[in-house]
C-alpha cells in the first residue's frame, strides 16, 4: 500500500555548505539518502515529495568538527506491503522452490506449497525447468507472466523488504501472460 | 514481530520469513558457519534459537541467484523431485565454470585488437560490464537492477569493455553436451558478468557478429534466436559470486545447487581447491576430507596465448602442471573441451544404459508382484561419482606402477607421510590422486617393476633408474595430465624424456601374441609379456565394467603395435 508520510531525519553538514544555498544542499542530501531505500517502521521510499523549509531546525553545532546537524521532516511517498493484502505483480524468476515475483522494489516469493493443487504436482502439473505448468496446461507461470497474489507476511527492515505470499486461494493466480517482457 | 512465540515448524524459508505461514523466524542464516552447523547439529544450543526442525537447514540457491533455506526433508522432497524430472528428459545435469574452462576473458583496451581479427573467426567477444562496485553486487535481484538497466551500461565511468576468448571447440562441445545434459553455470564472477558471458556464447553459437547488445536497439533476427537458445540452454540456472557468499572465500558447494549431492550431476572446472574447499561435497564420496568430490571433472585451465600479458577478471585459474612443459604451443589448439564432451557422453551412456536395466528389472519383477519403492531403485542404480570413479580406475593398464621424480617436493613427501601414519585421512597431492584415481599403483622408489617414471625434467636421478629398467617409460607430467584430462590412456611415445630400453633377445611373434594393452610401444619384454598376459586376463574378468571406447582404444594401440612388429619383421 502506498501512503505520503512525514518522516524524521537528520542531516550533518560541513562547513563549507553554510551559504545562500544551504536549504537546497539539505533537500538535495535528503532525496540522495532516502529515496529508493527501506527503512523500518516506514516502508520503501519511492520519492521525496517535499523538503520545507520552516521544517528545518537550526542544529548542533559539534565540538570538535565544526559540523552542524540540522534534524528536518521531509513528506515521501511510502510503500508499504502488509499482511493479507492482495497485490499483481510481475514474475522475475521461476524454480524448482516456487517463484519470485517483482512489485516494483518489492520482491516477493510465493512457495509451490501455497500453489493450487493441480499446478505444485500434488493432483497433477509440475515444474517443467522454466515453467510451473497446471495439470490441464492452461496456467503456466514463468518468467514475465502478470501474477495476481496474497501478501502472507513482510518484512521491512532497515535496508531489506522482502515479502511471502500466496496464490492458492479464490481469484488468486495467474492474470496476465505478457509476452517475455518482464522488468 | 508480534510473533515472537508463534513456532512454525514449516519447511520453507525466504529472508527470515516462513514462505507457509508469513511468520517472522528468526534468520539462522550464518553465512559463515552454515557449514559447520550441518555437522554440529548434536551441539545442542543453537545459538540463532530458531526451530528444531531448522537446526538442519542448509541454503538452496536457486535460478536468479536466490536463496531460499529449507529443511533437509524438503531438501531430499526438492532433489527427488529434480531426479524425476531430469530422468524424464533423460538429461543428466552439468556444472560449469567459466574462467578458463569455456572462456578466457580480460579487461584490458588492448585486447580489443582480436575482437576484429579474422583469424579468431568470431571467437573473441566484447562486452561492457558496470565497474565492480559494492552496490551493484548488492542490489542484484532487487530494484537497483533497474538504475543498471537504465543508467549504467551507458556512462563509461561506471562500465568497463570487457574481452572474451571463447575456449576452441566450444561449440562442438555445447552441441554435443546439450542433448544430453541440463546445463548450469556456477562461477565466481560476478553476476552480471555470468550473464552477459552466457548471452555472448549463445550469440556466438547462432553465429551472430559481435557487437554490444546495448548499442543494438532493434532485436534482430539472431539476436533473438540467441536469447532463445540462451532460455534453452542455461535458462535461469545461473550462480554466480553475487547470490553466495562464500565463492569470495573460494568455495563452491554442490548442495547449494543439488541437495542430494549431485547424484546426477557431473561438475567441469579447471579448479579443484574451490569444491575441495567446501566441506560439504559429500566426503562420503571419496572418504578423504580435502580432495574434490568425485563428479568433478577437472579440465586443463584454458589461456588464450596472446591475452596472457593481461590480467584477469575474475578469478586464477587453477595450477597447471604441464605448463612451461616442452610441449610446443600451437596458437589455440586446445582440446579440452572435446575431451571434456567425450568423456561426458561416456558417463552418460553408462548412467542411462543402467538405469534401463534397473527399470527393466523392476518391471519383470513387477510382473511378479514385488513392488519396489523409488527408495530401493536409487540404491541400485550406479551414481554419476561412482561411474566417474570406475571409469577413471580402468583408464591405466592394471599393473600400472609409477614412480614421481620432481613432482612431489621431499618436505611435502615427508609432512604426508607423518601425519598418514599419524592416522590422519590427509588429502593427497594431486598429481598422486591423478595416478591412483586411474588405476595406477604409485611407489616411491624404482625398482623392477616400474613401468612409468613420471617427471617434470628429465634428468633426474629416477629418470636414470627408470631408463635403465627394462619397460619402464621414463614420460613428462604431460602424459599423465593428458590421459587424466581426457580420461583415455594416451600413448607415451610423444611424451618419452628417454628412449626406453630394450630387452635384448625380445621375439616379436610371441609379444604380438600376447600385446599388453596400452602399455606403449617398443617396450615389450618377456617379464612384460607375462604382465601384460595377466592383465588381459583381468580386463577379460572386467569386461561388463569397461566401457567401449575404452576397449576400441586399446585395440588401435594393440592394432598399432602388431603393425609395427610386421615392418620390423
Amino acid at each position: 500500500m502506498f501512503y505520503v508520510k512525514w518522516i524524521p531525519h537528520s542531516v550533518v553538514l560541513s562547513p563549507v555548505h553554510f551559504g545562500p544555498k544551504l536549504y537546497s544542499t539539505i533537500t538535495r542530501l535528503v532525496e540522495s539518502s532516502v529515496e529508493g531505500t527501506a527503512l523500518s517502521h516506514y516502508g520503501y521510499i519511492i520519492r521525496v515529495l517535499e523538503v520545507p523549509e520552516d521544517r528545518m531546525r537550526g542544529g548542533v553545532i559539534e565540538y570538535d568538527s565544526g559540523e552542524v546537524t540540522y534534524e528536518v521532516e521531509y513528506k515521501a511517498l511510502v510503500f508499504r506491503p502488509f499482511k493479507n493484502e492482495v497485490v499483481d505483480s510481475v514474475v522475475v524468476d521461476v524454480n524448482q522452490l516456487g517463484f519470485f515475483a517483482h512489485l516494483g522494489p518489492l520482491r516477493i516469493f510465493v512457495s509451490q506449497h501455497l500453489f493450487p493443487s493441480d499446478v505444485n504436482g500434488i493432483e497433477g502439473g509440475g515444474f517443467d525447468g522454466n515453467s510451473w505448468v497446471s495439470e490441464d496446461g492452461v496456467v503456466a507461470i514463468r518468467e514475465g507472466v502478470g501474477v495476481r497474489l496474497a501478501i502472507i507476511g513482510a518484512t521491512v527492515e532497515e535496508g531489506n523488504i522482502t515479502a511471502v505470499g500466496t496464490i492458492n486461494e479464490d481469484f488468486l493466480g495467474l492474470i496476465d501472460v505478457g509476452e517475455g517482457e518482464g522488468m | 514481530m508480534s510473533n515472537n512465540n508463534h513456532k512454525c515448524t514449516h519447511p520453507v524459508r525466504v529472508g527470515g520469513l516462513c514462505c507457509l505461514c508469513g511468520a517472522k523466524a528468526p534468520d539462522p542464516e550464518p553465512s559463515d558457519d552454515q557449514y559447520s552447523n550441518q555437522y554440529n547439529t548434536n551441539n545442542g544450543s543453537n545459538k540463532t534459537g530458531s526451530n528444531d526442525s531448522f537446526v538442519k537447514s542448509q541454503n538452496l540457491t536457486v535460478g536468479g541467484g536466490y536463496t531460499i533455506q529449507v529443511t533437509a526433508s524438503e531438501a531430499s522432497l526438492h532433489s527427488s523431485r529434480q531426479r524425476t524430472r531430469l530422468r524424464s528428459l533423460r538429461k543428466l545435469s552439468l556444472i560449469l565454470d567459466l574462467d578458463h574452462t569455456l572462456v578466457h576473458c580480460v579487461d584490458h583496451e588492448g585486447a580489443g585488437v582480436f575482437c576484429k581479427d579474422e583469424r579468431m573467426e568470431g571467437s573473441v567477444r566484447n562486452f561492457l560490464l558496470p565497474a565492480e562496485h559494492a552496490n551493484l553486487e548488492k542490489g542484484v535481484g532487487s530494484g537497483d537492477s533497474l538504475f543498471y538497466k537504465l543508467f549504467g551500461f551507458s556512462d563509461p565511468h561506471l562500465c568497463r569493455r570487457h574481452y572474451l576468448k571463447l575456449r576452441p571447440s566450444l561449440r562442438t562441445f555445447i552441441n554435443s553436451v546439450s542433448q544430453k545434459y541440463e546445463l548450469t553455470i556456477y562461477t565466481a564472477g560476478t553476476r552480471y558478468y555470468a550473464l552477459k558471458v552466457a548471452h555472448a556464447v549463445c550469440r556466438y553459437m547462432v553465429g551472430a557478429p559481435d557487437v554490444d547488445v546495448f548499442t543494438e536497439c532493434d532485436m534482430s533476427e539472431l539476436e533473438k534466436k540467441a536469447v532463445d537458445l540462451n532460455r534453452e540452454l542455461f535458462g535461469n540456472r545461473i550462480i554466480s559470486r553475487s547470490d553466495t557468499g562464500d565463492l569470495g572465500k573460494d568455495v563452491k558447494s554442490l548442495k547449494r545447487v543439488f541437495p542430494d549431492g549431485g547424484k546426477m550431476s557431473v561438475m567441469v572446472d579447471d579448479r579443484e581447491d574451490v569444491w575441495a574447499n567446501a566441506k560439504d561435497n559429500d566426503s562420503l564420496m571419496r572418504g578423504r576430507e580435502g580432495e574434490p568430490p568425485l563428479n568433478l571433472l577437472y579440465i586443463r585451465p584454458y589461456h588464450f596465448e596472446e591475452f596472457k600479458n593481461f590480467k584477469d577478471v575474475n578469478n586464477v585459474s587453477g595450477a597447471d602442471l604441464t605448463k612451461g612443459g616442452s610441449s610446443p604451443s600451437v596458437l589455440d589448439d586446445d582440446k579440452g573441451l572435446l575431451w571434456t564432451a567425450d568423456i561426458l557422453a561416456r558417463v552418460w551412456a553408462r548412467y542411462y544404459e543402467n538405469v534401463d536395466r534397473v527399470t527393466a528389472v523392476r518391471e519383470v519383477e513387477k510382473g511378479r508382484g514385488v513392488v519396489a519403492t523409488t527408495e530401493q531403485d536409487e540404491e541400485c542404480l550406479e551414481h554419476v561419482p561412482t561411474i566417474l570413479q570406475k571409469i577413471r580406475s580402468a583408464v591405466l593398464p592394471p599393473h600400472t606402477r609409477m614412480v614421481f621424480s620432481g613432482l612431489i617436493s621431499l618436505q611435502e613427501q615427508r609432512v604426508y607421510k607423518a601425519r598418514v601414519m599419524g592416522g590422519v585421512n590427509l588429502p593427497r597431492h594431486p598429481v598422486a590422486r591423478y595416478a591412483e584415481d586411474m588405476g595406477a599403483e604409485v611407489e616411491d622408489f624404482v625398482d623392477k617393476g616400474i613401468t612409468h617414471v613420471v617427471a617434470k625434467r628429465g634428468e633426474t636421478e629416477k629418470c636414470k633408474e627408470g631408463g635403465q629398467i627394462v619397460g619402464c617409460a621414463v614420460v613428462s607430467i604431460n602424459w599423465l595430465m593428458d590421459c587424466f584430462w581426457s580420461l583415455t590412456l594416451k600413448d607415451v611415445t610423444p611424451y618419452l624424456l628417454a628412449p626406453v630400453k630394450e630387452a635384448r633377445g625380445v621375439e616379436g611373434g610371441k609379444a604380438a601374441v600376447a600385446p599388453s594393452p596400452g602399455l606403449g610401444k617398443r617396450k615389450r619384454t618377456n617379464e612384460e609379456e607375462e604382465k601384460g598376459g595377466r592383465g588381459n586376463e583381468r580386463n577379460g574378468g572386467e569386461g561388463n565394467d569397461g566401457n567401449e571406447k575404452e576397449e576400441e582404444e586399446d585395440d588401435e594401440d594393440d592394432d598399432g603395435f602388431a603393425d609395427e612388429l610386421m615392418d620390423e619383421l
